[in-house]
């Protein structure tokens, strides 16, 4: 089947972050860097993770004259202190760390300044095995997930032949170098396209996470796509039955305390909520949404 | 797909015009995001051409080593070919080497050889000179021969001219030799003539001298006759009949003369005279005196008394006419063993168990003299022939000699066996004779204090008494084995053994005697019966039974035709074969 050429959905696919990976100086000065070693610039696809990023970033150190010889699971990345959790995608990461409202008149802060750590890896705050072999079976897992909440079951993630789930990966990971974006997003989302439309079947839930600030624990809930009524919910709708405080109400207009953050732009909140599950998902099937505070 | 387009179809209102805005804000967010691609694509292409560089630094770095390396390796082989030349040369240096080498131990095993030669040499020198000190020996040795040589030649001439000289002085004495041996010859001659003229004068004076033993030989059987007709007429008149009609005059040896002790023929006697000889045949008494058993019994060198010793202690003195007790002695501590009178009757010698020896005097009846000095039973105590000495025979295995006038034993004979009995061979009692309890008899020589002689295995049993016989050449000894045996003194061999039916000793110290002539044996038996041997005939004569206890001795008076006998049971009988 071949990929739908929606426009949003190829946007989202395209999407990338600059990133400027600096190494931690202490860190540099122990692993024999006799001089100062520039920072690496590296242009990230957001629906990526960083996990696929660390072997490029590990030759570039090493090339320059770094001694590391260990585990490309040593290697972890923080932002500001904060270890970054590799398992979220780069996009969403960027989007709750900055907490840059797309909105706002100030400049972004672009290029992303992250620091790369080759030791000394917080084993209290973040999950080892960073190898690309974990990063896949958290991905696959993740669509799991979705199909789960979509249909109550994984049998239709785990009929997918061998191949088809070889093609969803492969389609996201080797999704770095701009000529192969369009076979990629070819090769995704003939398979994906499936999934997310459910074969014309409506979902009995819509698999979604809703991201706070401040470190605040995820919100999953199960999120049925149509009322009882059969009305289609919007995301005003869901927004406010998961978060009366923050959203008294469903209408876009009149919720100045805080916005849904969604690959970076701030959508309106009458989008129809399995639509955006449809098509505003992140590769891992999911819908995930940043709220930010107003400041 | 068509779901699609239909959702998108269908959200063209106002109010959905969300796409639209979406669409919008995703290009604003995307000018914003991807404001730096360019830069990030030329920073990563100049990051490339960076690393590519490093990489040739690298490889350059590791070629430049390389090449220092060679260089230093070249530089090093370019100096040990000038130090050592190329190959070729150091080729030819090595050969040179190694023949150096080779010539060098050449000239070292040349070196050695010379060494050993020279060596060799100098011992070939001290051989030759060793050589040639033994040939100047030699040399001396030959001539110092030589002359030995010369000087027993010499000498050797000087015996032959000896000889010679000895030779001539041989001649002579050969001469005067055969000279001597001719009066030899005569002088033999005339010496055979005596010689044979001896001789027949010996023989005459043998034949004499036959003549005269032959003679009085004849004259001695005319006695021995006379004495049996005499007694025939005496046992005739006393109606007994004990007649010797075999007698035979040349039965006994000792009386016949014999070559060459050509004497009178006379035998040493005890110089006594004794009636005529008859075997006691009747009982004429019989008394018990003793309040004990009596163990002995003895006559008195005349005939007139007897003595009995008991073991009431004491010992009774008879008459040997009337036989009443003329005295009783007494003094013992323990039962008289033996009683002996001395020659001239005046003492009596008892021998006690109470290991003493005692002597009393017969006219006063007391105790002479005590000899004590024994430690076990004295069995035996007789007087020498001329009563200076007591011998005394004890169960303590002892002969103890007695000097009767210093009062002490003089003489201790350590006898081997307990004493018997013990009897003086001669008149002044240096030989002894005794008998033993371990069957043997012995003689001893009292001044020397040794045994002369030990005859083992004449009895089977103990020795209870040895007499001598009257002529002095005989020992009688009686035993437990119940047979009496007569030793010839001088030959120390038995002569006769007599024994008979019914005959058993009566008791350990039973004691038999000879006839005073010495023709008979007296005995006595277990039974009470008296057993009379003839002695020239060796055969059993005659038994008399009276008694009836065992019979523990007999004495044949000297006057001939009494005998005394004493038993067990106290009883005493006096027998006699003359005329009442």
């Amino acid at each position: 089947m071949t990929a739908p050429q929606n426009p949003i959905t190829r946007a989202i696919w395209d999407g990338t972050l600059p990133i400027k990976f600096s190494l931690d100086s202490t860190e540099a000065a122990e692993l024999g860097a006799k001089t100062l070693v520039e920072p690496y610039f590296l242009e990230a696809p957001r629906c990526s993770y960083f996990p696929l990023l660390t072997s490029q970033i590990r030759k570039y150190f090493v090339d320059m004259s770094l001694n590391f010889i260990g585990d490309d699971a040593e290697i972890w990345y923080d932002v500001d202190g904060i270890p970054l959790k590799w398992h979220y995608p780069i996009g969403l990461l960027y989007d709750l760390h900055t907490g840059y409202r797309p909105d706002s008149n100030s400049p972004p802060p672009l290029p992303w300044p992250v620091t790369v750590h080759f030791k000394n890896f917080p084993i209290d705050k973040l999950i080892r095995a960073q190898a690309i072999d974990a990063t896949q079976d958290f991905f696959m897992s993740m669509i799991k997930e979705a199909d789960f909440l979509r249909n109550g079951s994984t049998k239709k993630v785990m009929n997918l032949s061998k191949n088809d789930q070889t093609q969803l990966w492969d389609g996201l990971w080797s999704s770095f170098s701009q000529k192969y974006r369009t076979e990629n997003y070819d090769r995704f989302w003939s398979i994906n396209y499936r999934l997310v439309t459910n074969d014309g079947q409506l979902p009995k839930h819509v698999p979604l996470r809703i991201y706070l600030p401040d470190n605040c624990p995820v919100i999953q809930e199960p999120i049925a796509p149509s009322d009882e009524n059969g009305n289609q919910l919007t995301l005003g709708d869901v927004l406010h039955q998961i978060l009366p405080e923050l959203f008294p109400s469903p209408l876009p207009t009149e919720n100045a305390f805080a916005a849904p953050v969604i690959h970076g732009v701030i959508p309106q909140l009458n989008i129809p909520i399995l639509w955006a599950s449809q098509n505003l998902c992140y590769p891992d099937n999911f819908l995930h949404i940043v709220v930010l505070l107003d400041s | 797909m068509s779901t699609f387009s239909n959702t998108s179809a269908s959200n063209s209102t106002p109010a959905g015009n969300w796409q639209g805005d979406l669409l919008v804000k995703l290009l604003v967010r995307d000018r914003r995001e991807k404001a730096f691609t360019d830069f990030v694509e030329s920073y990563n292409s100049l990051v490339q051409k960076l690393g590519k560089f490093v990489e040739r630094n690298a490889e350059l770095e590791l070629s430049e080593k390389a090449a220092t390396e060679k260089h230093s390796n070249l530089s090093r082989e370019v100096e040990i070919l000038r130090e050592q030349g190329s190959p070729s040369n150091q080729k030819k240096t090595a050969e040179l080497e190694q023949q150096i080498q080779t010539l060098k131990e050449e000239r070292a095993e040349l070196y050695k050889t010379q060494g050993q030669n020279a060596q060799r040499l100098l011992n070939l020198n001290d051989v030759l000179r060793g050589h040639e000190d033994t040939a100047k020996r030699n040399q001396e040795e030959i001539q110092r021969l030589t002359e030995l040589n010369q000087n027993l030649t010499a000498k050797v001439d000087l015996q032959t001219q000896v000889i010679r000289e000895k030779d001539v002085t041989i001649q002579l004495l050969q001469d005067e030799h055969a000279t001597l041996q001719l009066e030899i010859g005569k002088i033999d001659e005339r010496m055979k003539d005596l010689e044979r003229e001896n001789g027949q004068l010996l023989q005459r004076w043998l034949k004499k001298m036959n003549e005269e033993a032959e003679k009085m030989n004849e004259a001695n059987q005319f006695y021995e006759s006379a004495l049996e007709v005499h007694a025939k007429a005496l046992e005739f008149q006393s109606g007994v009949v004990i007649v010797d009609k075999e007698f035979t005059p040349m039965n006994n040896v000792p009386k016949s003369v014999s070559f060459p002790e050509a004497g009178t023929g006379t035998i040493r006697t005890r110089g006594k005279d004794f009636g005529p000889v008859i075997i006691p045949t009747a009982m004429i008494k019989k008394i018990t005196p003793h309040d004990g058993e009596i163990h002995a019994i003895a006559s008195s060198y005349d005939g007139n008394m007897f003595a009995t010793g008991s073991a009431d202690k004491t010992i009774k003195i008879f008459d040997s006419t009337t036989g009443q007790v003329k005295q009783t002695l007494s003094g013992s501590i323990q039962s008289i063993m033996h009683v002996s009178f001395n020659n001239t009757n005046e003492m009596v010698a008892g021998a006690s168990n109470d290991n003493a020896a005692r002597l009393w005097h017969l006219k006063t009846g007391r105790i002479r003299l005590t000899l004590t000095g024994h430690v076990g039973k004295v069995y035996s105590a007789r007087f020498n022939g001329d009563s200076t000495k007591v011998i005394t025979g004890s169960h303590d295995r002892t002969i103890k000699v007695w000097d009767l006038q210093k009062g002490y034993c003089i003489r201790t004979i350590f006898s081997f066996s307990s004493c018997n009995d013990v009897v003086p061979l001669d008149e002044e009692g240096t030989t002894l004779v005794s008998g033993h309890l371990d069957n043997n008899l012995r003689f001893w020589d009292v001044r020397s204090g040794k045994d002369i002689k030990e005859l083992t295995g004449i009895h089977l049993g103990q020795i209870t008494s040895v007499s001598v016989s009257p002529d002095g050449a005989k020992v009688l000894t009686n035993s437990r084995d119940n047979m009496l045996k007569i030793v010839d003194l001088r030959t120390y061999e038995v002569e006769q053994t007599l024994h008979a039916d019914g005959y058993k000793t009566g008791a350990n110290w039973a004691r038999a005697c000879f006839s005073p002539d010495g023709r008979y044996v007296a005995a006595g038996s277990l039974d009470g019966t008296i057993f009379y041997w003839n002695i020239q005939k060796s055969k059993l004569e005659k038994m008399t039974k009276e008694h009836i206890a065992p019979i523990c001795g007999v004495a044949w008076s000297p006057r001939g035709g009494q005998l005394f006998s004493a038993d067990k049971d106290r009883t005493v009988c006096m027998w006699t074969g003359g005329l009442r």
